[in-house]
């Protein structure tokens, strides 16, 4: 149903039915041939199979929308049938060459081969409006839906990659190791001349702690080692042709009396379209303690991605959009910390594991130099110098709180603001408040995440506790979570809204309550985001809480059982948060920072889950 | 025997190897590339198609009325921003509309560059599909210079470094290049077409879209000029569309499927039932079956500007404030009392009393429809004109988009006389422009009808415009006019909208104000994410 009904269906049982078959054939084949000592010839194919059917139905239901109402409506009265078909082959074709021998201290290995993956997918739809109420076939005025209708031409998809990949492995008394590997990569998403590319990768590591002059340290301390390496890697993420350009046919785009007639659309290709390129650096650390009790790592990253594929900002007037291009630069750099530590007190076994990372990005380069997009009330831009898609738009100072103030104040153009309204900060110094007030307002990257995880047995009895965290992250939410009654299509005030400006109470959080047609630009910067819409994302949530108990052997042993565990667990159980009325887990990026339109709040809550098992070995 | 056995696995393996992979030279196999697509006439009537699809649209309509005092959005939409006042450059409105004009003058140009790689294309079929092409492209940029003044102005299609670098043409420039595109292609335009080409630009279209240029540069002897053409017959043959048989009323006929391409139309924007249509389910009262959460409503301001029955100007609210009014307010605006008229899937008519005053709605009545009611109506109005009765269960209607008819330009050549030659605003032109819109909007009595002599210039501007308003309301026109009436926007702009005085209430709840400023709300900002990447379109519009 439309999402702008004020009742929220449930037609989940009479409202149809979806019907899915989904068949999956997994195939792989393997053969090794040994030419000499040390050296193989390796032959793989793997295949993917998928072939899917799905019949959904779409059943009318009528019903009356009030009680006093006298007016049958009904819902899905366009009685939907669809049949749809997917066959898909993913082919892994690998054959590789592989040497690997140990000469006295000397150990070393190499690999040399070609590899294929290869894609190809075929989908058929066809859509019945107002099909048969009883049976979902074709009857009195049945008639095809032909947006939603299509043969296999129309959605086919055909991808290859094409890869000669080599790797020289060299090691020298388990001290000092080196590595140098290349990809060459061809992809059928680039144009012939563009379709290579080349990517080399070295990585070095010394073991300290094995050289002569260390054996005290090892005996006394532990194992130490620090290792470093730097490569560089493809990314093709693109759709596929988009290099070429296209005319897009377009059935029924418009009509001359009354027939329809099918149209086509222009859309330029990106013609350079080639490889998104990362350099990756990277050093790290690795000692332990304490017999091996503790150990320690450390590591450092710095990664420089260039020629980064995204949409790039097309002047309007040109009328066509491009949907790749390469056209960024961007600087990721982190680090992490880890640890874990393992002790025996009494009967009782411990261990111990710590995690603390962090990472930040800043776009180096941009071609057409920013970009904002805004979605929902929430506005993102790319800009030289910021994070990826940082929250853009304007700062609060505060609510207003006397028509003096007011007066005095610099204000959006024709606006009309009472006390209790938001003033924003006038960054330029002008006369008006306007786009050019807007500055950076945080990222959603989160920083400083943690996590610990705790297990600690005693007879049999084992408890684990795993917490994780984000000490650090900015979330924007739109949308009625953070405005009561949000336009004319919720009618709810939420507990968490309720500290609102009146005259009697002059220091709130949210802005005085006004009609729609109050002060617009003001109440809650509406349509360009300001940062009232920005909440403090850290969280810290135990995910998972794990208390079993294992009986002792030489009793499952007797029923004829090698292990019987009886556990209890519970997921989700507690959550600190800033902001109990939102998942502090959602996000409106994916995880390759793909923005999917502002959080709204809207996801269903995390599930706390409670579990009991019998783990049973034989 | 082991090896024979090996080498089948082997060769077996081989086979899949090279099976198995997709060549790296792949093409889609839905779409053409520039190469293969310029090969027929079929395919360059394709780009034509989209070219026409890309001219207007109903969202395009309603968009136009949210901007004038006609009608009122119960969200905060960008329409609402720009009437309080508190537009700014980085409005997504001024982004959309730039953006999807200027997609529709790509398919032109390119069309216009392209369409001589078609081989044996027929020279005058070829300067017949130019010359709508030619329309559509003037018809976009005509768009684009009411909204934003000086525009990029370019008659090829341009590169991608073009684009970054093309700056704005004066909207006077703009519009005389207009006027010399339609000049070419009105001997081109055919004045009329076979049944089965309805739809297609006619040579009426390019001159009325002249006289509305003219009419809206203020030039009122052009205006007046090219209208009387079309009046006199000389660009085919249009007249009131007026049937023998009525199904509600002729003017509410007109706007209903059953009735496109009738002779007073001379463009509509093409639907197609399920395939390309649009709705009124967020404008309709909420006991019809298939409406939805009222979202844009008329308002009591257009509701006061229709006439009583005699032709006399509303002024009082009285015990029955709706009766006895112009016939057109019921064809265009629901209120408290109007019968809602449709017919079921079965074909059943029905007719159903909407109760809107809350203290007024009989007892056993519905109170869903009730003003402020969640999820009703906030002015005390629900709209009507542009309901079809052939709309589908979910209140889809495919009824063309009327985008210029004939009796626009009778509005439009009464307007241009009267203020062009003041003294020839006589009987003569009363009865031919305004009185038969009168007859064939139901008025009978003869007040109304007959010429009001011996008036001032004003009055007759004041009745003109009162005409145009209650005749043309939800065609997407009055905002231009807004803006044109150079002596009235500031007056009609800046106003506090109402909602009707009900039976209980003593005073009118105020809706909204409209807050219009002349140095600057006549015009909208270049989109502010266009000027701050491409500085060749500075400066800015005043104010911004």
């Amino acid at each position: 149903m439309s999402w702008g009904n004020s009742i929220h269906w449930d037609f989940s049982k009479g409202g149809g039915y979806n019907k899915a078959e989904n068949d999956y054939i997994n195939l792989n084949l393997g053969i090794e041939f040994k030419i000499m000592e040390g050296l193989k010839l390796r032959g793989a194919f793997g295949a993917d199979i998928f072939a899917d059917h799905t019949y959904s139905r779409a059943l009318q239901v009528d019903f009356y929308d009030s009680p006093e109402s006298n007016v049958a409506k009904s819902a899905n009265s366009d009685r939907q049938t669809q049949d749809t078909n997917r066959k898909a082959w993913q082919t892994n074709s690998q054959l590789l060459l592989d040497f690997g021998r140990t000469f006295g201290k000397h150990t070393v290995s190499a690999l040399f081969g070609a590899t294929n993956e290869s894609f190809t997918s075929r989908k058929t739809q066809i859509r019945l409006l107002y099909s048969d109420p009883d049976l979902g076939i074709q009857g009195d005025g049945t008639t095809i839906d032909s947006k939603n209708s299509f043969v296999s031409p129309e959605s086919t998809i055909k991808r290859s990659i094409t890869s000669l990949l080599g790797r020289v492995g060299y090691n020298y008394d388990e001290r000092y190791y080196l590595e140098a590997s290349f990809r060459y990569d061809g992809s059928s998403k680039f144009r012939s001349d563009l379709r290579w590319g080349f990517f080399p990768s070295v990585s070095a590591g010394w073991c300290i702690s094995e050289e002569g002059f260390m054996a005290g340290y090892k005996e006394k301390v532990g194992d130490l080692k620090i290792r470093g390496s730097y490569g560089t890697l493809g990314n093709q993420s693109v759709n596929d042709y988009q290099y070429l350009t296209t005319y897009n046919m377009n059935p029924d785009i418009y009509a001359f009396d009354g027939q329809p007639v099918a149209g086509a659309e222009f859309k330029l290709g990106s013609e350079n379209l080639r490889w998104e390129v990362s350099r990756t650096f990277n050093i790290g650390v690795d000692a332990t303690f304490f017999k091996r009790n503790l150990s320690i790592g450390f590591d450092y990253f710095l990664k420089n991605t260039s020629d980064i594929l995204v949409t790039p900002q097309v002047p309007d007037i040109f009328g066509s959009t491009i949907q790749n291009y390469n056209a960024g630069k961007m600087r990721t750099q982190g680090w992490e910390l880890t640890a874990s530590y393992t002790a025996r007190t009494g009967a009782f076994r411990h261990n111990l594991n710590f995690s603390l990372g962090d990472s930040w990005n800043e776009v180096v380069k941009f071609e057409g130099h920013e970009q904002i997009t805004t979605k929902g009330q929430v506005s993102y831009i790319i800009r030289e110098g910021l994070p990826l898609n940082s929250y853009y738009g304007y700062k609060m100072a505060g609510l207003f709180q006397s028509y003096e103030e007011i007066a005095n104040s610099v204000l959006p153009a024709g606006a009309k603001v009472h006390p209790g309204d938001i003033k924003f900060v006038n960054q330029n110094g002008d006369k008006v408040i306007d786009t050019d007030d807007r500055i950076y307002l945080g990222n959603a990257f989160p920083r400083y995440t943690i996590g610990l995880t705790y297990n600690v047995e005693w007879k049999g009895f084992d408890l684990s506790i795993f917490l994780q965290g984000v000490l650090k992250r900015d979330m924007m939410i739109r949308g009625e979570q953070v405005q009561p009654f949000a336009g004319n299509y919720t009618f709810t005030m939420f507990k968490h809204q309720l500290d609102f400006w009146t005259p009697t109470n002059t220091d709130a959080k949210f802005p005085a309550l006004s009609k729609n047609a109050g002060s617009v630009a003001n109440n809650y910067g509406v349509g360009n985001g300001s940062d009232i819409f920005r909440f403090d994302g850290k969280y810290l949530r135990l995910k998972n809480l794990q208390l079993g108990y294992t009986l002792p052997e030489k009793l499952s042993s007797k029923v004829g059982m090698e292990k019987i565990k009886v556990y209890v667990s519970g997921q989700n159980l507690l959550t600190f948060s800033k902001n109990s009325w939102i998942d502090p887990e959602t996000s409106e990026f994916n995880a390759n920072m793909k923005n999917g339109g502002a959080n709204s709040a809207r996801n269903y809550p995390t599930l706390r889950y409670y579990g009991f098992g019998l783990d049973i070995t034989f | 025997m082991k090896n024979k056995i090996l080498f089948r696995i082997y060769l077996s393996a081989f086979v899949l190897f090279a099976t198995g992979c997709n060549d790296l030279d792949q093409a889609p196999t839905d779409k053409l590339t520039d190469r293969s697509f310029w090969t027929s006439v079929e395919r360059a009537n394709m780009v034509l198609n989209t070219a026409y699809s890309q001219m207007y649209s109903p969202d395009k309509l309603w968009s136009d009325e949210y901007l004038s005092d006609n009608m009122k959005q119960v969200r905060i939409t960008d329409e609402n921003q720009i009437r309080s006042g508190a537009a700014n450059s980085g409005q997504v409105l001024f982004q959309t509309e730039w953006e999807s004009c200027y997609k529709g003058i790509k398919t032109c140009n390119l069309f216009m560059d392209k369409i001589g790689f078609v081989p044996d294309l027929d020279p005058n079929a070829r300067k017949t599909m130019e010359a709508q092409i030619r329309f559509i492209r003037a018809y976009l940029y005509f768009r684009l210079s009411n909204f934003y003044g000086a525009v990029p102005f370019f008659l090829h299609d341009i590169s991608l470094e073009e684009a970054k670098t093309m700056p704005r043409t004066p909207r006077a420039t703009v519009l005389s290049a207009l006027h010399g595109e339609l000049d070419a292609i009105i001997p081109v335009l055919p004045s009329s077409v076979e049944a089965g080409d309805n739809g297609r630009i006619l040579r009426a279209a390019a001159v009325m879209l002249k006289a509305r240029m003219y009419l809206y540069e203020n030039d009122m002897v052009n205006a007046a000029k090219y209208c009387k053409q079309i009046i006199d017959g000389e660009h085919g043959s249009f007249e009131l569309f007026n049937p023998e048989q009525v199904k509600y009323s002729a003017y509410e006929d007109l706007f209903t499927t059953a009735n496109e391409y009738n002779k007073e139309i001379i463009l509509s924007y093409a639907q197609i039932p399920e395939l390309k249509d649009w709705t009124i389910r967020d404008k309709v009262p909420r006991s019809v079956p298939g409406s939805m959460t009222t979202m844009f409503v008329p308002t009591e301001d257009l509701v006061k500007e229709y006439v009583d029955s005699n032709g006399n100007p509303y002024t009082v609210t009285g015990d029955a404030p709706y009766d006895n009014r112009d016939p057109r307010l019921d064809a265009t605006v629901v209120r408290h009392g109007s019968v809602w008229r449709d017919v079921t899937t079965d074909g059943t008519a029905t007719s159903t009393t909407i109760y809107i005053d809350p203290d007024n709605t009989p007892a056993g009545q519905t109170t869903i429809d009730n003003y402020k009611t969640s999820g009703s109506t906030e002015t005390g109005y629900y709209l009507r004109k542009w309901f079809d009765p052939t709309h589908n269960a979910a209140l889809s209607i495919s009824t063309n988009v009327i985008m210029m008819r004939y009796a626009d330009v009778l509005l439009m050549y009464a307007e241009a006389v009267n203020e062009s030659t003041p003294a020839s605003f006589n009987e003569d032109v009363w009865n031919l422009t305004i009185r038969p819109i009168r007859v064939r909007a139901g008025f009978t009595s003869d007040d109304a009808l007959n010429f009001p002599s011996g008036k001032s210039q004003a009055e007759y501007r004041r009745i003109i415009r009162t005409e145009r308003r209650a005749e043309l309301a939800i065609e997407g026109l009055r905002y231009y006019d807004l803006m044109r009436w150079t002596d009235d926007t500031e007056t009609l702009l800046n106003k506090t909208l109402y909602s009707p005085k009900f039976t209980s209430s003593t005073i009118q709840d105020e809706l909204f104000v409209y807050k219009f400023d002349p140095d600057r709300d006549r015009l909208w900002a270049v989109p502010q994410t266009q000027i701050s990447n491409w500085p060749a379109l500075k400066p800015q519009n005043n104010g911004y």
